[in-house]
């Protein structure tokens, strides 16, 4: 009995690979299932679905008549800790997907900040190589129009 | 059932539970805009016969059995490119988790202990994660390292068969003409049997030589391939990525320091997770007082690994040097062999990626060092050993739940590729001359941004733990 409860010690090792598969296979069955546990969901609006990353949702946001300027919640863990009310180029702009900015543009977005001077203050290097060099902002001040937004 | 048998079908079991949870992330990807969409257009046209002949003409590369590969994929799939390009991608996770296994030879409770540790190191390596990641839109990397770790099972095998002999030649000669790391095959077989492995015999060593040195020969004195310049592409040196123009001017003429680098850097990055793609980011965050959480456990897993290894082969330093190795030691010594091995054939440039058959080989060394670590561990030792072991396997744990999300990030990065496709299309100065690439380009397009949709993303705050790319 003491012999066989020493050799499950043996067995430390393979708790922590375990229980990582674990949770991800019950995270991939759950989805499978409906759910969307450790994940933030589906997008629900066009600067969300950008600000999470899917380029591809907002798309199809857009093609189904969402429009590509109105200034839209993304929920608190997503772009910040709190909420943040933002435009989908702004979004864009921020999470630094140059491409998505071109898209948004091409079906005629518009923005209320100067987004050269945004893509500066947040560091956003591949949109700074589209968009162009900015002029004549204040440091942080574009940033913090978005993020003050009421 | 004997004990023997449980224990080996709960290993395999698990592997198979760790391979449909990464087949089921890995469908979450679709075939991907760079490096996969122009290769497909590529295809389109010639015939298979022209496509593999043109193949001949390269000047970097010789790679026609990969261009055959895709063409043949590409006509197959019939339009229904997602099922087939990314089912063969799962497969070939399968397949590697499989053969990890044959050879790892799991027989005991505390080899099967073990093996949770072994795959994580297999998946969660920083040189795997790009073989799941990328797709070209076959991922002939996870072939290459499937084809060596293949070779290593079947040349540690007892004895050599006729058909086994046939098998581990065609699969040499089908790895080398898909990609130049399938020379690391042959490299694995020729030094099984100098370890005095049994599973393949001399002429079929033989034979495979000869293949070598006539593949050699075509291809420097015949097809006058040569090697990728520096002109080539970007490369991670020090503590930043150097411009092919910047490499020019520092390297041309005298390049020789830069393939020394890239080789060391090789070595190291499988041994200590440190340099990634040759840039030196645990040194520069530690000099920064900044290290950052992933750099921290991948540096700490991969070094912890190779200590396990080096205290294995430091043990046994008496029959490693007269070369009477039982099956443990051989496999050892095969990834260190391995590793070397291809550090060389890296030497041009170093990405992750192209040490990913070393990186396969480090998954077993690491398990049967384990193995032997904790059954030479008497008590008291006997404590601290499984200790040790178990926080490696913390560490890897952490690499490989790492993986996963990283997977997630990748599949809505492609699809940000789609919707941007036609605005690459022309910074690649590709234009779709004929309806077949326009219906190819919407067929894809209609794959990524409506008929698969993105998986759903982590929060963020797992950004702070996962986040690779920074």
């Amino acid at each position: 009995m003491v012999r066989n409860r020493s050799v499950a010690w043996y067995g430390l090792p393979a708790l922590p690979p375990l229980a990582v598969t674990i949770a991800i296979a019950a995270m991939a069955v759950g989805e499978m299932a409906g759910s969307h546990p450790l994940t933030i969901g589906a997008p629900r609006n066009v600067a969300e679905a950008i600000a999470m990353g899917d380029a591809a949702a907002a798309a199809r946001f857009v093609e189904t008549g969402a429009s590509v300027s109105d200034i839209a919640l993304i929920r608190p863990g997503i772009l910040a800790d709190g909420p943040v009310l933002a435009t989908p180029l702004e979004a864009a702009v921020i999470r630094d997907q140059a491409g998505t900015v071109e898209f948004l543009v091409a079906r005629g977005a518009t923005a209320p900040t100067d987004l050269r001077c945004l893509a500066r203050d947040v560091g956003a290097r591949s949109v700074r190589r589209r968009v162009g060099a900015e002029a004549g902002c204040r440091a942080g001040d574009a940033l913090h129009a978005v993020m003050a937004r009421p | 059932m004997t004990a023997d048998r449980r224990w080996t079908i709960a290993s395999y079991a698990y592997g198979l539970l760790v391979a449909a949870v990464l087949g089921y992330f890995l469908l979450g990807l679709v075939v991907q805009v760079s490096d996969s969409f122009g290769n497909l257009l590529a295809v389109q046209r010639p015939t298979l016969a022209a496509l593999v002949r043109d193949q001949f003409t390269q000047h970097a590369y010789l790679r026609p059995l990969l261009w055959g590969q895709i063409k043949l994929v590409y006509e197959l799939s019939d339009g229904q490119y997602y099922v087939w390009f990314r089912g063969i991608h799962v497969v070939q996770v399968v397949m590697l988790i499989a053969v990890c296994l044959a050879l790892m030879r799991p027989k005991t409770a505390l080899d099967a202990a073990l093996v949770p540790l072994g795959i994580a190191i297999l998946t969660g390596s920083h040189t795997f994660a790009p073989m799941v990641r990328e797709a070209f839109p076959i991922n002939s990397f996870l072939t290459i390292a499937i084809g060596c770790l293949f070779a290593a099972w079947l040349t540690l095998r007892d004895r050599a068969r006729w058909y086994t002999d046939a098998l581990m030649l065609a699969i040499f000669i089908g790895c080398v003409l898909t990609f130049e790391s399938g020379i690391l095959v042959w490299v694995v077989c020729v030094a099984a049997v100098g370890l005095g492995a049994r599973g393949l015999s001399r002429p079929a060593v033989a034979a495979m030589t000869m293949c070598l040195v006539a593949y050699m020969v075509v291809r420097m004195f015949v097809l006058h391939v040569g090697s990728p310049s520096l002109a080539e592409r970007a490369s991670g040196f020090g503590f930043g990525i150097l411009e092919p123009n910047q490499l020019m001017a520092r390297f041309e003429g005298r390049a020789w320091p830069f393939y020394l680098y890239n080789v060391v850097s090789s070595i190291s990055t499988v041994l200590f997770s440190e340099p990634k793609g040759g840039v030196w980011l645990f040194i520069d965050e530690l000099t920064r007082a900044s290290v950052d959480r992933w750099t921290a456990v991948s540096v700490a897993s991969s070094t912890v690994s190779t200590a396990l290894i080096g205290w294995f082969v430091w043990t046994r330093r008496a029959r490693f040097l007269s070369r009477t190795l039982d099956r443990d030691e051989r496999i050892v010594a095969l990834f260190l062999i391995a590793l070397a091995a291809n550090a060389v054939i890296s030497f041009p440039y170093t990405k992750n990626i192209i040490m990913s058959p070393a990186g396969a080989f480090l998954a077993v060394a690491t398990y049967v060092a384990s193995r032997a670590w904790l059954q030479a561990a008497a008590p008291p030792r006997t404590a601290f050993a499984i200790a040790v072991v178990t926080m490696l396997s913390c560490g890897w744990a952490f690499r490989e739940a790492g993986t996963h999300y990283n997977l997630r990030q990748t599949a809505a990065e492609q699809r940000t590729e789609w919707v941007a496709v036609d605005g690459w299309l022309e910074r690649q100065r590709i234009a779709l001359t004929s309806d077949d690439a326009h219906w190819l380009r919407d067929q894809l397009h209609r794959d990524a941004v409506w008929n698969h949709p993105t998986p759903f993303q982590f929060s963020r705050v797992w950004a702070r733990w996962f986040e690779i790319d920074r």
